[in-house]
């Protein structure tokens, strides 16, 4: 019996030992990119696939502020004195992201995953009951170490392959999706709340924060309700904050060409976006 | 509680400390012990089922105490048929009610009356099908005398509750299990080893195969409509390999977690997908509950006594009462009717016992012909696997019929190939070393026993990596449905 407890629980240590020291090192090696690097890019799936030299890119699908406020609060030593870009598109400020964590039809398992990138950097898992009771929490979660160690490895990059918008299906299904859903019943607050404590927090540490607009189809622009275009402008006002337009600056909004739907770019799109990052450096 | 949940990785250890540390100098402590963990187990599924549970133990323990101390035949036959009816209304209530009311309403409707049957909505109590058939077993035992009632209530109780085989078996026997719970058990070194490495083995089919699997079956069988012949058929494999893994990664689980406690369970699968033929495969697949249809049901009606003719009639009722066991559904009774009609040409030619030892045994290598028996009933258990699956018998015979189209020779396409490709890898590397290991227990019983330490430790983490690196998108066991 003893000699079945010792092997037992050696072997748990040593599986214990070998995770905290991956997790660590992961956890580490991006504290030190980040420190590394010269720019942070705090985005969604516009800038997931925006692949620049000396550049930390924290970019998840779908993300809301929270995620980057989260991830700000955990690296904020890193963080401090850099210059840091917060993706600011016209989507980030319609009710789609509240609405999408109270009523989890609307986009299955998305509130599970986003509250999970809460605590992508801490061993255990807490509950966040303000931004929303997560139904499927687990206390520990060993997949998120998979998380990081593709992050870091740069397996997750991948490639924008469709050509051009003209193969995508009806703008009008798009459009719902980030505005018009009947389903949106519920104003987005978290979503202001979130964006103002990181812009907050990064200012307080010194970091020049800029928000950040990527191109998008004049399709798409055309359709986007203007109280959401006025109260998107009318933030970076009020609160002094610096816009980068890329969506003027690099003029695209009619060549489909760079576009892989209404909204994001292609990988030509993309290529161009780093090329003005490298040209304006 | 699922057994690839983080509660149960934190239960199993402390109840283990418990029941070695603390409980060991009593038998009945011990027993007493894992009645409570396994009520408590159960209670994390659904509390208020546990009273169900409870009058079920109760009712089985009493009519056994009643059949023993009645004299006369027709008494005994009296409890006896009162714990059959009262466990089958249950079973019948919460499983079949629904389904039969609404075959009967449809039915009518053929004569033009229009009913409105009164449906009750309820939730299936997890592990009813499983734990009935164990109360069952033991009273049909006891009125047959093949064993003695059992008068201790706490360790009759652990016969039909015993947190690993509670909820999704297999289905034990008093004759195997009682005695070893009444035995005074000691902790063996091998044993528990034995039982860790079949837990291994039974995560790694669960959450590496059958729930990656699940994902491509799930995706194929849910947009059968669009997909080409060939990607339906791609998509019955990978069910088929989701439902072996699921099931017999869960048995695997059990067995192990049993063994820790120092109990060995009725072994529920022996390499089911190298059958030779279709009889050899229902030796080999859930083997608990095909003997005890074999036990209780089969050889009561006559077996195969009475001719050919008799024997096929029993055969038929056995597999479609083993089909509509698994669900109130058509499409389970249809793939009962299906394995019923594979297995009838052994059965009438009688070769249905050719192939009673594991293929190929000694040798690396199949023979030819054995290769293709083995391709050949791996293709027909599939073919009935699409029943199985299907959400309904329209759906199973649209999925048919969508694979026999000109599509059947088209590559199969559907989204996500390129994972898909890295699970058929997988499943290969799998097959194989199931493959190596036919001859024992669990794929894995002997793998690495003659090997280095250190070699034998890089296999357990090359597992657990794999687990941890390749789960897919968890998903309940299958079989807790039933």
């Amino acid at each position: 019996m003893r000699k079945f407890i010792i092997k037992i629980l050696f072997f748990i240590l040593i599986t214990v030992l070998i995770y905290l020291s991956i997790f660590k090192f992961l956890k580490f090696r991006i504290a030190a990119n980040i420190k590394k690097s010269s720019l942070v890019i705090l985005g969604d799936s516009h800038t997931e696939y925006t692949d620049l030299p000396d550049v930390f890119n924290w970019s998840i699908s779908g993300s809301p502020y929270f995620v980057h406020y989260f991830f700000c609060s955990e690296f904020i030593e890193q963080l401090k004195g850099k210059k840091v870009y917060i993706v600011f598109s016209y989507h980030n400020f319609s009710n789609l992201y509240e609405n999408r964590l109270k009523n989890d039809s609307l986009l299955p398992n998305y509130k599970t995953e986003m509250l999970n990138h809460i605590d992508d950097f801490n061993l255990f898992n807490k509950q966040y009951c303000e931004i929303g009771y997560n139904d499927d929490y687990v206390l520990f979660n060993a997949k998120k170490i998979k998380f990081l160690f593709l992050h870091q490895s740069g397996f997750t990059r991948k490639i924008n392959r469709s050509d051009n918008v003209s193969n995508k299906p009806s703008i009008i299904p798009l459009t719902n999706n980030h505005y018009l859903n009947p389903k949106y019943v519920l104003k987005d607050k978290l979503q202001n709340k979130y964006l103002q404590k990181v812009i907050e927090l990064l200012k307080k540490n010194n970091c020049d924060v800029s928000l950040l607009l990527m191109p998008l189809t004049t399709d798409y622009k055309k359709k986007v309700p203007l109280e959401i275009k006025n109260r998107h402008w009318e933030y970076a006002m009020t609160n002094h904050i610096k816009i980068l337009d890329l969506d003027s600056i690099l003029a695209i909004s009619e060549k489909y060409e760079y576009f892989k739907d209404y909204d994001h770019l292609n990988r030509y799109g993309d290529s161009l976006v780093a090329q003005w990052f490298i040209t304006s450096k | 509680m699922f057994f690839n949940s983080l509660s149960f990785a934190i239960f199993l250890p402390v109840v283990f400390v418990l029941y070695w540390f603390v409980t060991n100098k009593s038998l009945k402590l011990q027993n007493l012990l894992l009645l409570l963990a396994s009520y408590f187990f159960y209670a994390c599924w659904d509390w208020r089922f546990m009273f169900l549970l409870m009058f079920s133990t109760l009712l089985d323990y009493f009519t056994g105490l009643k059949m023993e101390d009645t004299q006369t035949k027709k008494g005994k036959r009296f409890w006896l048929w009162l714990s059959i009816i009262v466990n089958l209304g249950f079973l019948g209530v919460f499983k079949y009610y629904n389904f039969f009311a609404d075959s009967f309403a449809e039915a009518v409707s053929h004569i033009g009356w229009q009913v409105s049957p009164l449906m009750i909505k309820v939730i299936l109590p997890v592990g009813i099908s499983f734990y009935t058939f164990h109360g069952l077993s033991y009273v049909i035992d006891v009125y047959n005398s093949k064993v003695k009632a059992e008068r201790n209530v706490v360790d009759y109780a652990v016969f039909v509750s015993f947190f690993p085989l509670l909820v999704a078996g297999p289905i034990e026997r008093a004759t195997h299990l009682l005695p070893q719970i009444k035995r005074e058990r000691t902790f063996e070194y091998g044993k528990a080893v034995d039982g860790m490495r079949q837990i291994l083995w039974g995560l790694f089919k669960k959450i590496v195969i059958a729930d990656n699997c699940a994902e491509f079956a799930d995706q194929i069988f849910n947009n059968s409509a669009d997909m080409g012949g060939s990607t339906l058929v791609v998509g019955a494999v990978f069910f088929a390999f989701q439902i072996y893994c699921d099931f017999s990664g869960y048995s695997d689980i059990a067995l192990g977690t049993a063994r820790l406690f120092g109990i060995d369970l009725l072994r529920n699968f022996a390499f089911p997908y190298f059958s030779r033929d279709i009889a050899e495969f229902w030796r080999r697949w859930h083997i608990s509950l095909s003997s005890w249809f074999r036990d209780y049901l089969y050889i009561p009606l006559g077996g195969s006594k009475g001719g050919n003719w008799m024997s096929a009639r029993n055969i038929f009722i056995i597999f479609i009462v083993s089909g509509f066991w698994h669900g109130a559904n058509w499409t389970f009774i249809i793939w009962g009717f299906l394995n019923a009609l594979f297995i009838m040409p052994s059965i009438i030619i009688k070769t249905n016992r050719n192939n009673m030892e594991i293929v190929a045994k000694g040798n690396l290598f199949p023979g030819a012909k054995e290769f293709f028996q083995i391709v050949a009933t791996f293709a027909l258990t599939v073919f009935a696997w699409i029943f199985f699956r299907a959400e309904s018998v329209g759906h199973a015979f649209n999925y048919i019929s969508g694979i026999f189209t000109s599509s059947f020779f088209s590559l199969p396409h559907f989204s996500g190939m390129g994972k898909a490709f890295i699970v058929l890898i997988f499943v290969f590397l799998f097959v194989l070393i199931e493959w190596l290991g036919r001859e024992e227990q669990f794929a894995i019983a002997k793998l690495g026993l003659k090997w280095k330490p250190l070699v034998r430790y890089a296999m357990y983490y090359a597992i657990i990596i794999a687990i941890f690196w390749f789960q897919g998108k968890e998903k309940q066991f299958i079989y807790f449905q039933f």
